[in-house]
């Protein structure tokens, strides 16, 4: 270090006049470590909206598999309802059938099937004379 | 005090492990240089302990950020000098509405503070350093009272020792003088 110039006029001061309260430099490690404690209290802050983010992600992911599975349900119902219609409609028509008069349409078909072949066609037709096979063109 | 030496305690802060024990080892060694040096700019202890708390603060803050280009006890001084004057100049500007001369009301006040050991010689001294503007004040004090090297308060301050050593030569003068005037 170089040598300080001695400085005449101040001969006999006292250059260390200030004083501390007692123990004042004994406990300041721990008053600035302490100051310096706020970070930490960030870093809480950090972790609290860390859980936070968490929190928010698996609401959201919770309500989108709720909305998958309400939908999946839903497609389930329709398809249900659909068969439901069919069946219903299967026995309305089913139904309808019941009410048709069996009775005419017995005698529908049993006109139609014993329509009496005219004597003259008949005879013209020769039909006893002809072959299987020509009565089936016929 | 810790004995150790400063790239030492530096490696120990820069261990993430062993941080809080380096930065103590940090505290220790420099606080009572740096408490006085902020100390006989404010006067006042409790202002003087607010700022050195405030300093270190800073200091861990950037500790990541010291490449070692400077003497660690020169970047210490230079963060204590500049958070010095910052409180200085915000406490004058909060002062000047109610007072007309703040510092000569501190000076004042000496004489009442039960942390205060010095007689007349030493508050005249203060006084006669009231009247120096800030730099030839800093200057003085570094090379008179902590009895720095030009070249470590060039470091601090960042002037060259040529500017510095006549800073500190008028700064002598205008002491001198005032003494002579108020003897």
């Amino acid at each position: 270090m170089e040598n300080i110039d001695e400085l005449e006029f101040l001969k006999g001061i006292n250059k260390k006049p200030f004083k501390t309260p007692e123990g004042y430099f004994e406990g300041l490690e721990d008053d600035i470590l302490n100051k310096l404690a706020p970070p930490k209290a960030n870093l809480r802050v950090v972790k609290n909206t860390r859980f936070n983010l968490m929190s928010i992600a698996a609401s959201v992911t919770l309500l989108v598999c709720s909305g998958y599975l309400y939908m999946k349900m839903e497609s389930s119902n329709r398809e249900n309802a659909m068969v439901k219609n069919e069946t219903a409609i299967k026995n309305y028509l089913l139904d309808q059938i019941d009410e048709v008069d069996y009775e005419n349409l017995y005698s529908l078909n049993f006109e139609e099937d014993d329509v009496e072949l005219d004597k003259a066609i008949i005879e013209e037709l020769d039909l006893d004379q002809m072959e299987p096979e020509n009565l089936i063109d016929l | 005090m810790s004995h150790l030496e400063d790239h030492e305690i530096l490696s120990i802060i820069k261990n993430i492990t062993e941080s809080e024990r380096g930065f103590r080892l940090l505290i220790g060694k420099y606080k009572e240089r740096l408490y006085y040096h902020i100390r006989r700019m404010v006067l006042s202890h409790d202002d003087a302990d607010d700022i050195l708390q405030n300093t270190f603060i800073k200091v861990f803050r950037g500790i990541n950020g010291f490449e070692g280009n400077s003497q660690l006890f020169t970047w210490l001084y230079r963060i204590a000098t500049n958070e010095t004057l910052t409180f200085i100049e915000q406490k004058k500007r909060k002062k000047t509405e109610t007072l007309d001369n703040p510092d000569l009301v501190l000076v004042g006040s000496l004489k009442a503070d039960p942390f205060f050991e010095g007689g007349q010689a030493e508050i005249k001294l203060a006084k006669a350093l009231l009247e120096l503007p800030e730099k030839q004040k800093l200057v003085f004090q570094m090379r008179y009272y902590d009895e720095l090297s030009y070249k470590e308060i060039s470091e601090i301050l960042g002037t060259s020792e040529g500017a510095l050593k006549a800073s500190y030569h008028h700064a002598v003068a205008k002491v001198e003088q005032f003494f002579k005037v108020n003897d």
